[in-house]
C-alpha cells in the first residue's frame, strides 16, 4: 500500500518530484565529471609514470648476478619483467673506423624491460639492436646492415631507450642465452605489489657479493607525485559523503515542508516506520533513475569533449563514487524519517 | 463506546495560563455533543485531548475505560482546516486511511465512492482535492472519517471557513453519514451546528459549563 501511496505522491506532485530528480541528477553528474577529469589525469600521469621506468629497479653487482636468476624473475606476480646485462667493452663500426661505441650483452628478457607496450622488434638473428641516438650517429635504420672491426656483420634493429635506458641510447646490443653471470638485472615491478617485489629481489640477490646493490631507476623526488597515491587522497574520493548529506539535508527539510500531511497520515492510522518505508519508497522510485540519467549525461558529455576513450576503471570509479552517495541517501532517509522529531500533531496539522 | 476525560488540564507553556483547568467530560454512545465557547477558549485543544493528538498536561481520556494512549481507529476526524492530501484526488483522500490500516486499495474503492455518494459528491470521485471548493473539501474529509466506521467522530470547527449555504450543505452531509450507533463531539462556535446535536457544552476560563 505504502509503495502505491509513495508513487501516487509523486505523481500528484510533479513539479517536487521532478526538481528533486533533477537535483539527484545534477548532484550525480557533477561528481561523475569531477572524477573522470580527475582520474584522465592521473591515468595520463599513470602511464607516462610506467613508460620512464617508475617501477624499475636495478640490481648491480659486476658480474656477480646470475643471469638466469634474473631472467626466473618473472614467475613471480611482483614481477613484470626483467633481464640482465653486462658490459662487452667497445667496438668500432666500419663506418667510422675511428670511433668507438659500447657493446652490451643483453639476456632476452631485457628487451620487454627496456621497450614497454611498444611492439617488441624481434631482435634481428645475428645481428644488433641499437639505441636511436648510436642509430642516428651511424645514419642506421630498422635492417640495416653493419659490420664491425671486433665482430661479425649483422643487422639491426633500433629502439628507442630514452626512457628506460638512456644510458644505453649510443650502445650497440647482442643478444646472449640467459646463463652465466652479468653485470646487472633489469627489473619491472608490478604496480600492485611494488613492496613485495623489491622484497623478492633482496632474497633474490642476496649473495651477489658485498658491492652488490638494489636501487630504483628513477630517483625518488623524480616525479613530482605518486599517481595511485595521488588517487587515494584525491579530495572528491568522499564526495559520496557530502552527496548523501546534501540529499539528507534537503529529505529533511521537505519533511518539514510535508509536516502536515505527515501528520495527517499519522491521524489516518499510519505508523512512523510506514512513513519512513512510504519516504523510502519515494526515494527508491526516483533516486536511481535519476543517478542513472546524471551518470549517462556527464559521462557522455565529457566523452564528447574529450579525445581519450574512457576505460572501465574511470567509469568505475565515478560510478562507485556517486552509487555509495546514492546507497548511503537511501539508508538515511528512512532512518531521517524514523528521528523526524515531531511535534504536537495537532499543531502541525495546522501548518498548512 | 463511552468517552470520558478525567481532570483535565493542559498549559502550552510550564509558565503560562491554563488552557483547560480540570475539565470532567463524558459522553454517551451514539449522542452528539457541541462544545462551544469563544475563539482561544480551549475547544480545539481539548478536542484533540479527547482524539489523541496532544497530550494533555494533567489528566485522562478514556474509551470505554481504556485510556487513549495513542492515535486508534476509534476516531474518525473532521479538521477545521480542511486537512485533506491537495494533489490527490477525492477517492485517494477517502480510502487513506483505510489503506493505512492494510487494507487493499482495490476492495476499499467501493465502499470509499458509496461514501463520496452520500457526502454528494459522486461527480468528483476522481477531482483532484486542490481544485475543489472549501465545502465540497469538507465533505470529502467527512467521508474520509466515516471511512473506517469510527464509533467516535471528532469535528474541530467543520463549517468555521465556510458560508452560511454551504455549512448546510456539509452539515447535512455530516448527519446523513452518520450511523446511529457513532457518537459525534464536534467543536464549534455556530450556533447553528450546535443546536443540531443532542447537547451542548461550552468552554469557558478552562472549565466545562453544561
Amino acid at each position: 500500500m505504502l509503495a502505491s501511496e509513495a508513487w501516487r505522491n509523486l505523481v500528484g506532485a510533479p513539479t517536487r518530484t521532478v526538481l528533486i530528480m533533477s537535483l539527484v541528477a545534477v548532484l550525480t553528474g557533477t561528481i561523475t565529471w569531477v572524477e573522470l577529469t580527475a582520474t584522465s589525469s592521473l591515468i595520463d600521469f599513470q602511464r607516462s609514470y610506467d613508460l620512464r621506468g617508475g617501477y624499475l629497479t636495478l640490481a648491480y653487482s659486476q658480474g656477480r648476478i646470475d643471469a638466469a636468476r634474473c631472467e626466473r624473475l618473472t614467475r613471480n606476480t611482483a614481477i613484470e619483467a626483467a633481464g640482465g646485462f653486462r658490459s662487452a667493452g667497445t667496438i668500432t663500426p666500419s663506418p667510422l673506423p675511428a670511433s668507438l661505441y659500447s657493446l652490451t650483452e643483453i639476456t632476452p628478457g631485457l628487451i620487454a624491460v627496456d621497450v614497454p607496450e611498444s611492439v617488441v622488434p624481434t631482435f634481428p638473428t645475428g645481428g644488433y639492436l641499437v639505441g636511436g641516438s648510436g642509430a642516428k650517429s651511424l645514419g642506421l635504420s630498422n635492417q640495416s646492415y653493419i659490420s664491425f672491426a671486433q665482430l661479425p656483420p649483422g643487422p639491426v634493429a633500433v629502439v628507442d631507450l630514452t626512457n628506460r635506458a638512456e644510458e644505453r641510447e649510443g650502445s650497440f646490443m647482442s643478444l646472449i642465452a640467459p646463463q652465466g653471470m652479468v653485470d646487472g638485472c633489469m627489473v619491472e615491478l608490478t604496480r600492485s605489489a611494488y613492496p613485495a617485489g623489491l622484497d623478492l629481489l633482496s632474497a633474490t640477490f642476496a649473495d651477489a657479493g658485498p658491492d652488490a646493490s638494489i636501487n630504483v631507476y628513477r630517483r625518488p623526488d623524480e616525479f613530482t607525485f605518486d599517481p595511485v597515491a595521488a588517487l587515494a587522497d584525491r579530495p572528491q574520493a568522499r564526495a559520496w559523503i557530502a552527496m548523501a548529506g546534501l540529499l539528507a539535508l534537503i529529505n529533511w527539510l521537505i519533511l518539514w515542508f510535508r509536516r502536515s500531511d505527515l501528520a495527517l497520515y499519522t491521524t489516518l492510522g499510519s505508523s512512523r516506520t510506514d512513513l519512513a518505508f512510504m519516504m523510502a519508497a519515494e526515494t527508491i522510485l526516483t533516486a536511481p533513475l535519476a543517478w542513472i540519467v546524471g551518470a549517462l549525461w556527464s559521462t557522455a558529455i565529457f566523452q564528447a569533449s574529450h579525445p581519450e576513450p574512457l576505460i572501465g576503471d574511470q567509469l568505475a570509479i565515478a560510478a562507485r563514487n556517486t552509487g555509495s552517495g546514492l546507497l548511503l541517501t537511501l539508508a538515511l532517509i528512512p532512518i531521517g524519517t524514523l528521528l523526524y522529531r515531531r511535534t504536537d500533531l495537532a499543531t502541525q496539522l495546522k501548518d498548512r | 463506546m463511552s468517552l470520558t476525560a478525567h481532570s483535565v488540564r493542559h498549559r502550552y507553556s510550564p509558565a503560562g495560563p491554563p488552557v483547560l483547568d480540570g475539565v470532567d467530560f463524558e459522553v454517551e454512545t451514539g449522542s452528539s455533543v457541541a462544545l462551544t465557547g469563544p475563539s482561544g477558549s480551549g475547544k480545539s485543544t481539548f478536542l484533540a485531548i479527547l482524539g489523541g493528538l496532544t497530550q494533555p498536561t494533567h489528566g485522562e481520556v478514556m474509551v470505554d475505560g481504556q485510556p487513549v494512549v495513542r492515535l486508534s481507529s476509534t476516531f474518525g476526524w473532521v479538521f477545521q482546516a480542511n486537512n485533506a492530501l491537495g494533489r490527490r484526488t477525492a477517492l485517494d483522500n477517502v480510502t487513506l486511511p483505510l489503506l493505512a490500516r492494510g487494507a487493499e486499495r482495490r476492495s476499499v474503492e467501493p465502499e470509499a465512492c458509496h461514501l463520496l455518494e452520500l457526502v454528494g459528491l459522486g461527480t468528483r470521485i476522481e477531482a483532484v482535492a486542490r481544485s475543489l471548493s472549501g465545502g465540497e473539501l469538507q465533505r470529502v474529509c467527512i467521508a474520509r472519517a466515516m471511512a473506517t466506521q469510527p464509533s467516535v467522530v471528532l469535528a474541530d470547527e467543520p463549517t468555521g471557513q465556510l458560508d452560511a449555504t454551504t455549512s448546510g450543505l456539509v452539515l447535512d452531509a455530516l448527519w446523513a453519514a452518520l450511523p446511529g450507533s457513532t457518537t459525534l463531539v464536534v467543536a464549534t462556535h455556530d450556533q447553528t451546528v450546535a443546536s443540531r446535536c443532542d447537547r451542548v457544552v461550552q468552554i469557558s476560563d478552562g472549565k466545562l459549563v453544561e
